[in-house]
């Protein structure tokens, strides 16, 4: 399955705790559309989010999104994972 | 949507300035200091979160905790410490509470639940209060350190606030007073902001919530939904709450409702709207008794089976609409309270209100505290439409306020009692004793007009056959017209009710008219009369069982009327034998305080400062001790300031007049306090200052009647603008003051300011001599002259003057003489000695300035350089900018040095120069104590000097020292250089 890295410029009201029941919703979305979002990293001070997802296609990956908690990336790249 | 796990964010959000604010308090506070703060904020913008994120973290500290609270439009007297007091009594027991309260620990059981065992009220039951509870909070800080939180100010009566100012004045060590208070609560008086106010600039740390920015708020919202919102969510949230994070809390309990509210109100509707209507009804009865209620008392006020109840009350609790704390249920937030209360329909308002009027009247043991029970019984009659029961109500819910000392509440449901039609066969006073009652509590609560109005009815509806009664109603009458400034009629209803008081048997009632009649005389600088009738007082008082505190009263009257009369000695006598009979045990502080500043100004107006002074500071302790330092610890400091000023000791002053100012005088003592802020200032030539603070003291003093309070301002004043060249203004003020009748009691006071204006006439004439305008000089000479005799006119009894008057009337007749042109050295010197046997450095210092200008007119310079010194020397003394430029500048012109050293090499026979000054002044025969008198030294240090200047002159006799100086020329004027003019301008800068 493609590997998607999305960008979040900037999710207001961003925390720790914030953005891991985030993540805990696309975790509990994800599966049924069978979209598995792998990892995340962010910064608090800037609000900036990145999400690595697996997913069948770009379209699928920002639906989770979408229901999980609305929060939509600004950005959405195939990547490839380099060893 | 599913519902919320929680409705507030788990962290605490953009409080972090403040929270390290309160934290820095609280850290002072644990290391032994004292402290105040207040949280301030709009409604909902999270005070009471605030505070808990501060408790949290606070240790090991005792948290004693208390709420304001509102009772319909009414608040609940003293609530916060009924709550502080009952949780303690809970805790330690009842007994324990009134051991920690101290002497007068018996007055908490006004606050605490067995408040039947509390004491009589009388006039010193709020100080004794006061010392109980600074006493028990002493006791309690002593244990560990002190956290009292009083929450919801906005709702606090007077008497609590009262209460607070006093305890904030003097918080105990290891003490914080933490206080929260809504800015957006609109009373009609701004009593609240303006107390705060108050508080604030005594020190007390305050802290404003801002609303939150709209990234608070998105912080907000992640906390408590638990993912970050989306921009449009937060958008949405944040142009409704406009970052008021109670709002917000609610927006999202409310879920994502299509609808969204437009108002606040809209909102907080919307919220209870979605609850199941079988809860909708219970909230709505629970609104009606108020923020709080019981269950008990709202399970009889809703038509409800026990499971039904607890299934309604279930959802309120699901929808975070209401809280409990194990003992009644609490709306989550006082909005919430508000907007179900007024969604009640009429016919429900007055069924509901009923119920619980009914339910508590039968049952009292449904409240939570009997405390405010009677008012809350009060207020649902009322609220039900019920007027008769309302009525009753509001009178035992009078009588029980005054009980704990809330008179302004008190006062609240007496006029309501009064305005509400009924039988007065309900009560169970008659009317009259109903209006004296209520006229009583106006009076205690210090609304003296509206107290002569009531007892002014209270007499139109008694009985004339109860003869005491009738005639006491108008002692009361009098009394209260009196502090109503209603001087003349004051005087009137006294002289009736001493006609109307029958005289045999002799009664309490009696001697206490005729004391207070004596007082009011007293007061009004009729003397003789008063102490006529003072010792008439005393003699009554004696015969009867009861009537020592009226002796006490009588003594004090009597003290002031004859120190005025001449007999300073006996007069202080009687008002020490006053203050002793008060302290006695007699209850009446006010009577305490009362000895205390007539024997301070008694003893000041006699010109025994230092022993004014010794009274005055005893005074301040005092009167903190009895709780009445708001009453009267500005007038006690201003007491000591008048003194301290004229004994030179103006850093003292200055320090106790910041604490005056700090207790935020207002009425007679802001006259006071900016009237000595002014006398500072100009005896430390600031005289802009000194000035502007004057005009703010007869600004605010220009309905005052009372000599002793506005004649020593206008004095302050004349001085001031004569020092600024302002002479002209001074006449007018002078003439202006004139205008009015003064008693011959205004004596003391009125001959220091005609005193001044005679010398603002002197400037005139010397400034047309000057000019060579000889009509303009013969003018004001004339003017002079004409002050100096209304001066020496001011009493028919010149001989009862007492004696910084007379030093001034010696001011005014040199002044004459320096208009006139005279020769005034001689009367200068002797006003000179006059002030300085009275200990007035400053003003002895001005008078030998004068001296040495009439000395260097004459050409007799070693005597004026000597005046000159001493003047110099007291200026500096007294820390007199102005004086000392005033007497550099005389002696720069006169070419004399004011250096206390040899100037012109070796001094003959090796004399030092202050062994000059002294061999100069026995040159012109004056005494060793007349030289001690004129150089501000003692007579001893005098003698020493004579006996140096014998042995180094080598004589043996006074005599001979005088030839051998006389053969030397060591006092004859040097002529060495001629002296311009000889005076200083009329203008001294």
């Amino acid at each position: 399955m493609p590997l998607f890295m999305d960008v979040h410029h900037k999710v207001d009201g961003l925390t720790a705790e914030a953005v891991a029941g985030a993540h805990k919703r696309d975790l509990e979305v994800g599966p049924q559309y069978g979209v598995d979002y792998r990892r995340y990293w962010f910064d608090e001070g800037s609000g900036k989010v990145f999400c690595l997802v697996d997913a069948p296609d770009a379209e699928t990956a920002v639906r989770v999104h979408q229901e999980a908690h609305g929060l939509l990336a600004d950005e959405l790249t195939p990547v490839q994972e380099g060893t | 949507m599913a519902v919320l796990t929680r409705v507030s964010s788990p962290a605490l959000i953009g409080r972090g300035e403040e929270l390290t604010e309160l934290r820095r308090v609280l850290g002072e506070v644990l290391a032994g200091g004292s402290a105040c703060a207040v949280v301030a904020g709009e409604a909902g913008l999270g005070k009471t979160r605030l505070v808990r994120e501060l408790l949290g973290g606070a240790g090991d500290v005792e948290l004693l905790t208390g709420g304001c609270v509102e009772v319909g439009s009414d608040v609940l007297p003293y609530a916060p410490f009924v709550d502080v007091l009952s949780d303690l009594a809970a805790r330690e027991g009842a007994a324990a509470v009134r051991a920690l309260g101290g002497a007068t620990g018996n007055e908490l059981a006004r606050l605490l639940p067995d408040v039947d065992d509390a004491p009589d009220v009388t006039a010193a039951s709020t100080s004794r209060l006061y010392s109980a509870l600074r006493s028990l909070l002493s006791g309690l800080a002593a244990r560990r350190p002190l956290l009292l939180l009083v929450e919801d100010l906005h709702w606090s009566d007077r008497a609590t606030r009262d209460l607070l100012a006093l305890l904030a004045h003097r918080l105990p060590p290891r003490t914080l007073l933490l206080l929260t208070a809504r800015t957006d609560e609109a009373d009609e008086e701004h009593a609240v902001p303006r107390f705060l106010a108050q508080l604030a600039a005594a020190g007390a740390h305050r802290v404003e919530l801002r609303p939150f920015t709209r990234a608070e708020q998105a912080l907000q919202l992640s906390g408590i939904v638990g993912v970050p919102p989306t921009p449009a969510r937060l958008d949405q949230v944040y142009a409704r709450a406009e970052g008021n994070p109670f709002f917000a809390e609610e927006l999202i309990a409310l879920g994502a409702a299509d609808v969204v509210p437009v108002t606040v109100r809209d909102l907080l509707e919307a919220r209870v709207h979605a609850l199941p209507p079988g809860t909708r009804r219970v909230v709505r009865a629970a609104a009606a008794a108020g923020r709080r209620v019981e269950h008990a008392l709202l399970a009889r006020a809703v038509d409800l089976d026990d499971a039904a109840l607890d299934d309604a009350l279930r959802h309120a609790l699901d929808r975070h609409v209401l809280v409990t704390d194990g003992r009644a249920y609490v709306f989550r937030h006082a909005l919430l309270h508000e907007t179900v209360a007024a969604s009640l329909l009429p016919g429900e308002r007055a069924r509901v209100h009923r119920r619980l009027a009914e339910a508590l009247a039968a049952t009292p043991s449904l409240a939570e505290s009997r405390h405010g029970l009677a008012g809350r019984i009060a207020h649902h009659w009322l609220a039900a439409g019920d007027e008769a029961r309302g009525r009753r109500a509001s009178f035992a819910a009078a009588r029980e306020a005054a009980r704990t000392l809330a008179f302004a509440e008190a006062l609240t449901h007496y006029e309501r009692v009064i305005a509400l039609p009924g039988d007065d066969e309900d009560l169970p006073v008659p009317r009259y004793r109903l209006l004296w009652d209520a006229a009583e509590v106006a009076h205690l609560f210090g609304a003296a007009r509206r107290a002569a109005d009531l007892v002014q009815q209270a007499i139109g509806c008694v009985d004339p056959a109860e003869r005491h009664h009738h005639a006491y109603l108008h002692e009361r009458l009098g009394r209260y017209l009196w502090m109503a400034a209603e001087g003349e009629h004051a005087l009137t209803a006294y002289r009736r009710a001493v006609d109307l008081v029958p005289e045999d048997p002799v009664t309490h009632w009696q001697a206490a008219i005729i004391s207070g009649y004596s007082q009011v005389l007293m007061l009004s600088g009729r003397f003789d009369e008063a102490r006529a009738q003072a010792e008439l007082a005393i003699d009554l008082a004696r015969q009867v069982p009861d009537g020592r505190a009226t002796e006490g009263h009588a003594r004090n009257n009597l003290g002031v009327a004859l120190a005025h009369l001449g007999e300073v000695d006996r007069g202080i006598e009687e008002l020490r034998a006053a203050a002793r009979i008060a302290r006695e045990g007699s209850d009446d502080v006010d009577d305490v305080a009362r000895a205390v500043v007539n024997l301070a100004a008694v003893l000041f107006d006699a010109g025994r400062f230092p022993e004014s002074l010794a009274v005055a500071l005893g005074g301040i302790a005092t009167v903190e001790q009895l709780g009445l330092q708001r009453r009267k610890g500005i007038w006690c400091r201003c007491d000591a300031v008048d003194s301290l000023l004229v004994l030179g000791r103006s850093d003292e002053a200055e320090y106790l007049l910041r604490e005056a100012f700090a207790l935020h005088p207002e009425g007679i003592d802001a006259v006071r306090a900016h009237g000595m802020r002014g006398a500072l200032a100009l005896r430390r030539g600031r005289l802009d200052e000194a000035r502007s603070e004057l005009l703010s003291a007869r600004r605010l003093g220009r309905h005052v009647v009372d000599g002793h309070l506005v004649l020593p301002v206008v004095r302050a004043l004349l001085e001031t603008l004569r020092w600024r060249g302002e002479w002209p203004a001074a006449l007018d003020l002078a003439a202006e003051v004139r205008r009015r009748t003064w008693s011959d009691g205004d004596a003391a006071y009125l001959v220091p300011v005609l005193a001044a204006a005679a010398g603002a006439a002197a400037d005139g004439a010397v400034a047309g001599q000057r000019a060579h305008r000889a009509a303009e000089e013969r003018r004001w000479c004339a003017v002079a002259g004409e002050l100096v005799a209304a001066a020496e006119g001011a009493t028919q009894r010149p001989e009862f003057l007492l004696a910084p008057a007379t030093a001034a009337l010696a001011v005014a007749r040199a002044e004459l003489s320096r208009a006139t042109g005279q020769d005034g050295a001689r009367a200068w010197s002797d006003a000179a000695g006059a002030w300085q046997d009275l200990g007035d450095v400053y003003q002895a210092g001005c008078a030998r300035l004068r001296e040495a200008e009439c000395l260097l007119a004459d050409r007799r310079r070693a005597a004026a350089a000597v005046a000159l010194r001493a003047a110099h020397g007291a200026a500096i003394a007294a820390r007199a900018r102005h004086l000392l430029r005033a007497v550099e500048a005389t002696a720069a012109r006169a070419r004399l040095p004011l250096e206390d050293r040899p100037t012109d090499g070796v001094a003959p026979f090796g004399l030092s120069a202050r062994e000059s000054d002294v061999l100069c002044l026995v040159a012109r025969g004056r005494t060793d104590r007349q030289i001690g008198a004129e150089l501000f030294i003692s007579h001893r240090t005098v003698e020493r000097h004579v006996s140096n200047i014998l042995a180094k002159l080598d004589a043996h006799t006074r005599a001979e020292i005088v030839a051998i100086a006389h053969r030397h020329g060591l006092v004859a004027p040097e002529p060495r250089r001629p002296v311009r003019g000889g005076q200083t301008p009329a203008t001294m800068r």
